[in-house]
């Protein structure tokens, strides 16, 4: 668990640590411009997801989701209140497949991007093994020599995810992770995607804390267990709705229609 | 093909005009007689071109080495890159003619001061390619780089260095055509041998198609260098090609 808070006076340490995989608090994020005032990307941001669940973030475009992101992930401190998260690993919006890797290197890049001490991590046999594995799990397997360029959006995204998961963190921050398909295809990756993620929930061991940022909210209320709803900048949560359906889910039930509904409404 | 039809063109231009033309032809010989010259002296041309040649390629080796090394430099610490870089672009505006002459006075009349020259200019083009190619990779790419717990050292390895092949070869690419204006300019600051010598030998004794010959053989040499260069990008680096026509 990591805490950073914004420099100034010490938090109060005393107080329990929420349980929680990811706090934030009040937290405030700006952004200095050149000329004019600072953008404020997040003002009293406020959300806790708890271990092994699955949140949504939706917001229209430009309301510091990125940010969240950002935050959560350890890539930026806040300048007010207090962020604490288990260590999580980033999902980004494009794929960012290394075009000269293929899709098995490509997965595996989270194993050997870390620091190689004698005796310590995996080698890279053993990296190319665990990601094999999992390209196999996730139908990947007669791709894995294939480089990024050879496979269809669809196909870089799960090879995308599958690096993901082997980055081996707690919390599993995915920024628009189907943004850039088209329709069909997202829906399938939906689909696929809360397989997945339903796949990983019944594995041995802790549970994947998800944190899903979309501006597709029928991906939201399909996908998460919980979806909050972001203003407009400066973002902060404006309503929360628990999802409380059974898995798998078809886009086409009326109580996610419903779900839908509301949302929209509070995005008003 | 299209170059080869400029060429045929660009020559038979001149074959007119040096036959008929109201110029000599110790002043501009005619392409047959430059090409009766590339045969006759082929011995000679050819000697001298494996001494030019060798300057070249050991020249740009130098430098690929010397450059590649300080754009890196200058990519990981911004200091470097504060304290050297106006020297550096300082260095490139000292005219050739000018250090060409006090190099090989300095360095002898053998290999050093030619290769040093050769050196000292093809590694501008290398350094700032590298160094922009190194500095072009997609900062979402570093950022995702750091979530996975990355080094600098892992980072620069896994990521940066492979992105910045294709602007290497962009480099040696520029890197070659001056090369070969390096490699005469400091033979005809003084030396024995080599195409620069030979075309500085020929003038004066009004061997002018032997000089144009010459000229000849560095420009072929040239346009091979940079072919060579082509194909093993294309076979080096496939993903640089492909992705460049996937993505459009």
């Amino acid at each position: 668990m990591t805490t950073r808070v914004a420099p100034g006076p010490e938090p109060d340490l005393q107080q329990p640590a929420p349980a929680a995989a990811i706090w934030l608090e009040a937290v405030r994020k700006t952004y200095p411009r050149r000329r004019g005032a600072p953008v404020v990307a997040l003002a009293d941001f406020t959300l806790a997801v708890a271990s092994g669940e699955v949140v949504a973030v939706v917001g229209p475009s430009g309301c510091g989701k990125t940010t969240l992101l950002e935050l959560v992930c350890g890539l930026s401190a806040p300048d007010a209140g207090t962020v604490r998260t288990e260590a999580a690993a980033l999902m980004p919006q494009s794929d960012l497949l290394l075009p000269w890797l293929s899709a098995l290197d490509n997965a595996a890049l989270s194993l050997r991007a870390r620091p190689r001490h004698p005796g310590q991590g995996p080698s890279r046999a053993q990296a190319r093994e665990r990601a094999r594995a999992l390209l196999e799990t996730f139908g990947l397997a007669d791709f894995a020599s294939a480089r990024p360029y050879e496979l269809s959006g669809g196909m870089r995204q799960r090879v995308a995810f599958v690096r993901t998961l082997l980055a081996g963190k707690p919390v599993l921050c995915l920024d628009e992770p189907f943004g850039a398909l088209d329709a069909i295809t997202r829906q399938e990756m939906q689909a696929w995607l809360g397989d997945a993620l339903e796949r990983e929930r019944h594995l041995e061991g802790a549970r994947p804390t998800v944190l899903l940022v979309t501006h597709d909210v029928e991906e939201a209320v399909v996908l998460a267990d919980r979806v909050a709803v972001m203003s407009p900048r400066p973002g902060h949560v404006v309503t929360e709705l628990d999802v409380d359906l059974p898995r798998p889910r078809e886009r086409t039930d009326p109580q996610i229609g419903d779900l839908r509904q509301r949302a929209m409404e509070a995005l008003r | 093909m299209g170059a080869l039809l400029v060429i045929i063109a660009l020559v038979g231009a001149w074959e007119l005009y040096a036959d008929f033309g109201p110029v000599e032809s110790f002043l501009l010989p005619p392409p047959h007689q430059v090409g009766q010259a590339l045969v006759d002296d082929r011995s000679l041309l050819w000697s001298n071109f494996t001494v030019t040649a060798q300057e070249v390629a050991l020249g740009m080796l130098l430098a690929t080495v010397a450059g590649i090394a300080l754009a890196v430099l200058i990519h990981l610490s911004p200091t470097v890159r504060r304290a050297v870089y106006p020297l550096l672009i300082g260095s490139q505006s000292i005219p050739l003619p000018i250090y060409a002459p006090l190099l090989v006075a300095w360095l002898g009349y053998d290999i050093a001061p030619k290769l040093a020259i050769v050196a000292l200019i093809c590694f501008f083009p290398i350094v700032v390619t590298v160094r922009d190619g190194l500095a072009a990779v997609d900062p979402e790419l570093l950022k995702l780089m750091r979530t996975l717990d990355a080094s600098r050292w892992r980072t620069l390895r896994v990521v940066e260095a492979p992105s910045a092949l294709p602007a290497l070869f962009s480099g040696l690419r520029i890197a070659v055509t001056v090369a070969m204006i390096g490699a005469v300019f400091a033979e005809l600051s003084g030396s024995s041998d080599g195409l620069g010598h030979l075309i500085q030998q020929s003038i004066p004794q009004f061997e002018t198609a032997r000089a144009y010959a010459a000229v000849a053989v560095l420009s072929v040499f040239a346009v091979a260098l940079v072919a060579v260069l082509t194909v093993a990008e294309r076979r080096l680096l496939p993903w640089a090609h492909a992705s460049r026509g996937a993505a459009s």
